[in-house]
């Protein structure tokens, strides 16, 4: 799950626009993959800092994460960087007018060879060298109940090849699976790259993750809340019947136990976590009027606070 | 291929005459067909990282083409580098240790650690 973007920019809560755009101007230059790209981390890092500063650098979408509307991730856009064809067969498109022109090789390592002290082989080092193959990357797009489940992909690479990918229960946004041997070939029989899989989670309609904990939102009806109810609702491994107490509110949070992320290499599962929304009928009929015109004259009670009846701002 | 209009809604962001004048500058490579511009997958993410380092990163327009050409020849040398690895990786065993046995000491200079 995405940490929070104040602390992923390094700004107080109450930064200005222009602080917020300084840090994450400052951040996006040491890390921009494009920039950098012999460093392989730097891509998770820029992803972090943009997704963070998608949602600060937007006064709107700063004020519904303050308001806790939207959580820091939801944020981040599948893109492809320009350094997954520059740093391929693209790399001569813009240095050379010619892609066919041969450069010499000469020019650049001569020289250095040229300088070094104690160029010279020696004898009697003959260590063994293992020359594996490049590691190749891809990136893969899993629904949500996949990455919490766990499920099997079938993924088809650029050169036809395809490619099963064992996605393990728990697996969050962002992670590399690791599948050994399947990059490109080594040479003179050394052994094979590994195909490093970037998973991207896709965002589920109702369910939200933190952690190896799941939280939803739930309605109910006045009757359900005022006088409990048994209710089903969705969990990531399918549908359970809840029990709302009596007299539950909305923001009442319940807990189902073991329903949330499977447990990995034995550890507890997470839990779900269900946050009760009283919804009212669309429009209240004259019987519910008069009802709560009498009720509410003999039980005044104060929402926000301070003396029962009192409306206070 | 992806025609302008498409590539100006992949990019938030950016006018039709900044892309213009990128292209005009050929920091932006399009293809054209019957009048229309057609970019490729690697453009649009070229485009990406221009819009990026002009509005994200604080590049002013007149250092823009001066990062550019480092960007270009960064790519360029890495490509170089690989291509002179693959060729290494296509040499008997002994060559390669000769020549990337040294690589591996302190600062690359080194004499090679103890033989086996």
């Amino acid at each position: 799950m995405a940490d929070d973007p104040y602390t992923v920019l390094g700004v107080a809560k109450d930064a200005d626009d222009k602080a917020i755009r300084a840090a994450y101007r400052k951040l996006a230059k040491g890390c921009h993959p494009d920039l950098h790209p012999g460093d392989k981390a730097a891509e998770a890092r820029f992803r972090a800092i943009a997704a963070a500063y998608d949602i600060l650098g937007d006064k709107d979408k700063r004020a519904r994460y303050d308001r806790g509307e939207i959580d820091a991730s939801g944020a981040e856009k599948p893109r492809s960087f320009y350094r997954n064809y520059a740093d391929g067969d693209g790399a001569f498109r813009y240095h050379r007018a010619d892609p066919g022109e041969f450069v010499d090789l000469g020019d650049i390592f001569g020289d250095m060879f040229a300088h070094r002290p104690g160029g010279g082989g020696g004898e009697g080092f003959a260590r063994t060298f293992r020359f594996a193959g490049g590691d190749l990357r891809y990136h893969l797009a899993v629904d949500f109940l996949d990455a919490v489940n766990g499920a099997t992909r079938r993924v088809t690479l650029p050169d036809g090849r395809t490619l099963d990918v064992t996605i393990p229960p728990g697996l969050e946004n962002g992670q590399v699976l690791r599948l050994r041997g399947q990059g490109l070939p080594g040479g003179q029989g050394a052994p094979a790259g590994d195909a490093l899989v970037e998973v991207e989670v896709r965002p589920h309609p109702v369910f939200t993750r933190r952690g190896g904990d799941i939280h939803m939102d739930l309605s109910v009806s006045l009757p359900e809340a005022v006088l409990g109810a048994r209710i089903p609702v969705p969990t990531v491994s399918g549908t359970v019947t809840l029990t709302v107490p009596a007299g539950s509110n909305t923001g009442t949070v319940l807990r189902l136990k073991g329903k949330g992320v499977p447990g990995r290499r034995g550890a507890a599962a997470g839990d779900q976590y269900v946050t009760l929304r009283v919804v009212l009928p669309d429009r209240p009929d004259d019987e519910l009027k008069d009802f709560l015109r009498r009720w509410g004259d003999k039980h005044p009670y104060a929402p926000r606070g301070g003396k029962a009846g009192e409306k206070r701002p | 291929m992806i025609d302008e209009r498409e590539l100006l809604r992949l990019v938030q962001g950016i006018t039709a005459d900044d892309l213009h004048v990128w292209i005009r500058n050929r920091w932006v490579r399009a293809e054209r067909e019957g009048g229309a511009y057609l970019f490729s997958a690697m453009e649009v993410a070229r485009v990406r990282l221009i819009h990026e380092m002009r509005h994200d990163l604080g590049v002013e327009e007149e250092t823009l083409p001066l990062v550019l050409s480092l960007v270009d020849q960064l790519y360029a040398t890495r490509a170089e580098l690989h291509r002179l690895m693959d060729a290494l990786a296509r040499q008997p065993r002994d060559v390669r240790d000769l020549v990337l046995g040294p690589l591996r000491g302190p600062l690359g200079g080194g004499r090679p650690e103890g033989e086996e």
